[in-house]
């Protein structure tokens, strides 16, 4: 019988190996070149370009253009964070009333992708939209400040992607034992000085870590800016793409977003170093004394409504507005059965296989630490920094030219996905190993098991709620993905997604709005059930969500 | 050897037998099984397009594979696959599309070329319109009058105009027209036209349809545009969309006539016949009563409030000149128009 | 049960030979040209301070770490050697973890039933007798986190045995346990062993526990085995300082050979030396055991050696003595006539019995 050799040569869970080079680690490089290769093939596709990619990379417009996305990416990031750890603060540590319907409502805002988020707020924002029409009928005004440009996108942006913050912040103070701020109270600190100096430097790392999921979930976003007008380097690739018959130049474009990406990655791998491998402290700290609100119990109250309305109830709202009045003036409701089927079998394919090649690498990065792993992880996790429109146009040119045979099928389209979306099933399954007592491994070992049949019979089982909660994530990303399916869906391939899209650029709102309230339900149901597998997003299952 | 889990295994199991499956499924789909089935490559929109297929489906019993996305999108992925595409034919919203892959294009046969004008059609016959449609200024009727408007486009460029301009820069029916004014006025007279109209700070919109929506929301006063997104939209929210196509009297680039027209790449496929079925009378009565389009054949009445072509002032271009749409889009570019 | 039919009478069972194993970046190797053997049937304990190496052993034998250097064999099998490997579930070892390493997601019969072949058939037997055998039939259909710490590690026990290793390898087994029960579960291992026939090592760091299971016992420091005996023995022969502190609760002070006596600042004792007798004046380390020494009143002159420090345990108390160096020496004794702090006190060998010297290292 083949053998995956997985001696685990840990004494402390420390996870040292003596195996050197094994056959999972060539499965895991196999994984990395995968989610390189987009990369190397937007290198090699503009510096092999008839016309120099120097030029277009140096432009004044495109350093314009990186400077707007830039300055979206801050503003949204801040205001996430504005958000979200007053959020966290108060689902948590407070006598907020209904605290726990204030969580839910700060989590499902994921669920609804930024291209519907955008439409919302078109049709209920805009010149001429609802709210004007409604504050025409009682005040008479005619005219409200526009929502198009920077502060559209910036409103969208930020209240869809705080949950990004929200989760990890939340799971982090959940965590921290409240013993460390009673201490710097006790010590003398009043509650301004303690949050200051001992709670906000401990919530550090999960702000931080949040922040870079906005951030990059902002930088690659090309939906929302779209419909809004604001003009991103997203924008501007698709916008190349779209129109230019010279594809060297989306090519290098690309390459510049990805800089910007992986920067951003930088940024968070740097000031995160060890804490990204922490096991949080096992076994329940005393649950915190609520701080009472008292009078601010009321603002506190109207934030998190304000929140909650905005990010949630009013997408919902209004979404379902337009939709129950399409179904009843008998409209053609815009409803395509192939595209809701084709957008689950999308999720569901891209779930399966992002975790067949996340299960190997999440077990070379816990158990076979070395430097080959290290690496192998590492390029796993560039997912998160590649924008969705970079590896759709790089694997748009390997579809043509080297992947002949998959090209304009489905299986490039997975390819895309699970490029894109490895790194929230990695986490999500290393954070479960990590859990997982490698001596458990080791005594299957001893009683004669194969280092495959430890894998098989020990470690998935273990495993599996991690994997799980890591396949739940992608079927969400994935229905919610844009981009890469518009370019690479192969010929009469739609999904609501697309369908969505497609009625919103025509400015067929009405249309949009059965299937937009159909893919937000169904990918609520993966969220739903990560929300109940985690009821209280305790500790364990946080770094799960945050792969998100 | 037992598995101490026979709920786990079966999940796996059937997980990877679901893989496999899958796999073959999206392996299989890409063939071309047999020469009744016309692959199409169409820049123009799904809600045109999709019935006229059906009623060729009907009608032929041909099934058509369709892939849509922009005229300039699929006219680089046509050039980007060059021998391997899976296309049969080209329907693109422009000549510029259709220029750019000239050289992929085989000459369509005689008899079936002179179903439409001659205006209408590549000289060389390696491509044909199948519907036309004018570029026109869609303006606001509760800001402005006809007499507020200019006589020709460079009239825009004008100060008094400024934030006033919606435009799709991306579209392939606009970057026509800039490449019928690189004809007309050449080169450096364009370029300060795009200036003039940057300068300005027009709106970018991302297609027509929400341009002209734009402009009878009073987001913006004017817009460059195509004839018909004007009626479609009057025939949906009645006349009292503040919306109007206004024909520019000097016949300069700014009122350029444009086709959207097909090409064939696969000789061997049934282009011809749809192509023959796209200027039959039902189609062309489709496009006039549908898409608002002008005709190209005679005998299919007009909707009620479009001007027939003929009447229209226009340019004494070939369409066919309005092929070179790279060094359009380079001009765009070099303006800062296109990023 | 255990089967080693296929071996000399005499031979042993478990032979190590100038073992070296090294962890990857660390700077001096884990084991260090250990040598160790375990006879057929025997119960080996290594003792040894944390760091020492002695689980690296436990982990070398069931082939969890690779042998870098020197050789290592069980029932006359070579099992690893530089070049030899065989993999942790060909060894027919049997491991019991500090943490018991559970099976989360089996239930009690499951997790005994893992290692066993057959489980449904021929292996039945054995899953049953195993469970008998550490006292949880019954608990079959339990699951682990619905079971206590002690009864977690006898299933850990049992699931070790079912499969009836060569060996059973111990590792810290009772440490996460409470005293009570540590000294209830160590009893029973020992029995189920002992009726089994079962050769097994167990590593501690306990030396109660060292002694007290133990046939021989094989003290553990930096990676080397420092001396090998019965408990006895080891006790009252320890060939080293280091070991003789390991052993038992002892002070070492600096002496110098008089005669029959050793003259250290806490006093003059007797003095044996497992080296032989030494001549005079040759500078010594004394090891005066906790246990082996008596407080007596002061009757004035000599050095000043006073109570510091009392700490009362119940039968004993135990005492700090400051010597004239202002070092602190213990000193337990029964708690009848309790003495005060401040009592200056000499401290002396009961019945003279001699205390263990080590001629200084240069």
């Amino acid at each position: 019988m083949t053998s995956l050799r997985m001696e685990t040569a840990s004494r402390f869970g420390a996870l040292r190996s003596r195996s050197g080079f094994t056959p999972l680690h060539l499965v895991g490089i196999g994984v990395a070149a995968l989610v390189l290769l987009p990369i190397v093939y937007l290198v090699i596709r503009t510096f092999t370009a008839d016309s120099s990619a120097a030029d277009l990379i140096l432009r004044q417009r495109t350093a314009e253009i990186l400077l707007r996305s830039i300055l979206l990416v801050g503003l949204v990031t801040a205001g996430s964070i504005l958000i979200a750890v007053p959020m966290a603060w108060l689902t948590l540590r407070t006598n907020l009333p209904w605290r726990n319907l204030w969580t839910v409502g700060a989590v499902l805002p994921l669920v609804i992708p930024s291209f519907i988020g955008a439409f919302v707020a078109v049709i209920a924002l805009s010149p001429r939209g609802m709210l004007q029409d409604l504050l025409d009928l009682l005040f008479g005004i005619e005219r409200i400040p526009n929502i198009f440009g920077l502060p559209g996108a910036t409103l969208v942006l930020t209240l869809l992607t705080f949950p990004y913050v929200f989760i990890p912040v939340r799971a982090s103070l959940r965590r921290m034992d409240p013993a460390l701020e009673e201490m710097a109270r006790n010590l003398g600190h009043g509650s301004f000085a303690t949050f200051r100096y001992v709670t906000f430097p401990l919530l550090r790392p999960a702000i931080s870590a949040g922040a870079v999921l906005t951030a990059l979930y902002t930088l690659s976003d090309f939906g929302a800016v779209s419909l809004l007008r604001y003009e991103t380097f997203t924008w501007a690739i698709f916008i190349q793409y779209d129109t230019a018959f010279d594809r060297s130049i989306a090519a290098a474009l690309s390459l510049v977003l990805v800089a910007v990406a992986l920067g951003i990655l930088a940024m968070d791998i740097a000031s995160r170093g060890q804490g990204r491998y922490h096991r949080s402290t096992v076994g329940s700290v005393r649950p915190p004394r609520p701080v009472k609100l008292g009078a601010w119990r009321w603002p506190a109250l109207a934030f998190v409504s304000i929140v909650t309305a905005l990010s949630l109830i009013a997408p919902l709202g209004i979404v379902s507005y337009w939709a129950i009045r399409g179904v009843a003036r008998g409209e053609d409701v815009g409803l395509d059965w192939t595209a809701f089927s084709n957008s689950l079998q999308a999720g569901g394919l891209a779930a399966l296989f992002t975790t067949l090649a996340a299960v190997p690498v999440a077990i070379l990065a816990v158990r076979h630490r070395g430097l080959i792993s290290l690496s192998i992880e590492r390029a796993a996790y560039l997912g998160f920094g590649l924008p969705g429109i970079a590896v759709a146009l790089a694997l748009v040119f390997l579809g043509i030219n080297v992947f002949t045979p998959i090209y304009q099928t489905r299986a490039l389209l997975i390819l895309a996905y699970v490029i894109l979306f490895l790194p929230a099933s990695i986490g999500a399954i290393r954070a479960s190993l990590m859990q997982v007592n490698p001596r458990i491994e080791e005594a299957a070992r001893g009683l004669g098991r194969s280092s495959l049949q430890v894998v098989w019979s020990v470690t998935l089982p273990l495993v599996m709620p991690g994997v799980l909660a890591g396949a739940a994530t992608v079927f969400l990303l994935t229905m919610k993905e844009l981009p890469a399916t518009l370019i690479l869906g192969p010929i009469g391939f739609q999904t609501l997604a697309t369908d969505i899209w497609g009625f919103t650029e025509e400015a067929f709102f009405a249309k949009a709005a059965v299937p937009a309230l159909v893919l937000i339900l169904s990918a609520g149901i993966p969220t739903a059930f990560l929300l109940f597998r985690d009821a209280q997003l305790s500790s364990s299952a946080s770094s799960e969500s945050t792969a998100i | 050897m037992s598995f101490p889990s026979p709920v786990l295994r079966r999940i796996v199991t059937v997980a990877l037998f679901l893989a496999v499956v899958s796999i073959s499924i999206a392996c299989g789909s890409s063939h071309k099984e047999s020469s009744q089935e016309l692959v199409i490559y169409s820049g123009r929109s799904e809600s045109l397009v999709d019935p006229i297929l059906k009623r060729f489906e009907e009608v032929s019993g041909i099934d058509v594979k369709i892939r849509y996305g922009s005229t300039g999108a699929l006219a680089a992925t046509l050039l980007e696959e060059g021998d391997r595409t899976p296309a049969d034919m080209f329907f693109a919203q422009d000549p510029g599309g259709l220029g750019a892959i000239s050289e992929m294009l085989n000459p369509i046969s005689p008899d079936v070329l002179n179903l439409a004008p001659e205006w209408a059609r590549s000289p060389d016959g390696t491509w044909i319109g199948t519907s036309g449609r004018a570029r026109v200024v869609v303006y606001n009727t509760d800001n402005l009058s006809v007499e507020d408007l200019p006589t020709s486009i460079e009239g825009f460029t004008d100060p008094k105009w400024k934030g006033r301009i919606g435009w799709p820069p991306t579209n392939g029916s606009f970057q026509a027209m800039v490449t019928g004014m690189r004809l007309i006025w050449g080169e450096e007279k364009t370029r300060n036209w795009l200036d003039g109209i940057m300068a300005n700070e027009p709106v970018v919109y991302a297609k027509n349809a929400p341009t002209v929506q734009a402009v009878a929301n009073g987001e913006v006063d004017v817009g460059f545009v195509n004839h018909y997104y004007l009626h479609r939209f009057l025939a949906e929210e009645g006349d009292g969309f503040a919306a109007r196509n206004y024909y520019l009297p000097d016949g300069g680039p700014g009122s350029v006539v444009l086709v959207a027209g097909v090409g064939v790449i696969d000789v061997d496929s049934p282009a011809e016949e749809f192509i023959s079925f796209l200027l039959s009378e039902e189609s062309q009565q489709y496009f006039a009563d549908e898409t608002y389009e002008h005709p190209l054949i005679d005998g299919v009445a007009m909707q009620p409030g479009i001007p027939e072509v003929d009447s229209l002032p226009r340019p004494t271009i070939n369409i066919s000149d309005l092929g070179d749409l790279e060094n359009t889009q380079k001009l765009l570019r070099d303006a800062g128009v296109l990023p | 049960m255990a089967s080693a039919n296929d071996l000399q009478p005499g031979a042993p069972l478990l032979e190590m030979s100038d073992v070296c194993v090294t962890y990857p970046g660390a700077a001096s190797p884990a084991l260090d040209n250990l040598s160790l053997s375990v006879q057929t049937g025997e119960f080996l304990t290594i003792l040894g301070r944390s760091g020492s190496g002695k689980t690296t052993v436990l982990r070398a034998i069931a082939g969890l770490e690779r042998v870098h250097h020197g050789q290592l064999s069980i029932g006359g099998r070579v099992v690893a050697d530089p070049r030899t490997h065989v993999k942790p579930e060909n060894r027919r070892v049997g491991m019991v973890f500090q943490d018991y390493a559970l099976f989360p997601h089996l239930s009690v019969i499951d997790n005994v039933a893992f290692g066993v072949q057959d489980s449904g058939g021929s292996g039945r037997a054995s899953i049953i007798r195993a469970l008998e055998m550490v006292g949880l039939d019954g608990y079959e259909e339990r699951y682990p986190h619905e079971l206590s710490g002690g009864q977690q590690q006898r299933v850990a026990l049992a699931r070790s045995l079912a499969p009836d290793p060569v060996i059973l390898l111990l590792d810290e087994p009772f440490s996460n346990l409470d005293r009570q029960l540590r000294g209830t579960l160590r009893r029973d291992v020992l029995d189920i062993v002992e009726s089994n026939g079962t050769t097994a090592v167990l590593v501690t760091h306990d030396r109660e526990e060292a002694l007290g299971m133990a046939d021989r016992i094989a003290i553990m420091e930096a990676g080397r085995v420092l001396q090998v005996g019965a408990p006895v023995d080891l006790y009252s022969n320890s060939t080293s300082s280091e070991v003789a502190q390991l052993i038992a609760p002892s002070n070492t002070v600096r002496g110098r050979i008089a005669g029959p006596y050793v003259d250290t600042e806490a006093g003059r004792f007797r003095y044996r030396s497992p080296q032989g007798p030494l001549g005079n004046g040759v500078f010594v380390d004394a090891v005066l055991r906790v246990h082996d020494l008596e407080l007596g009143p002061w009757e004035g002159g000599g050095a000043l050696r006073t109570v510091r420090y009392r700490e009362y345990q119940g039968e004993f108390t135990e005492y700090g003595i400051e010597l004239p160096s202002l070092r602190r020496i213990y000193v337990r004794r029964r708690s009848i006539a309790p003495l005060e702090i401040g009592t200056r006190v000499v401290i002396t060998a009961p019945f003279d019995r001699p205390v263990l010297v080590y001629p200084e290292q240069p």
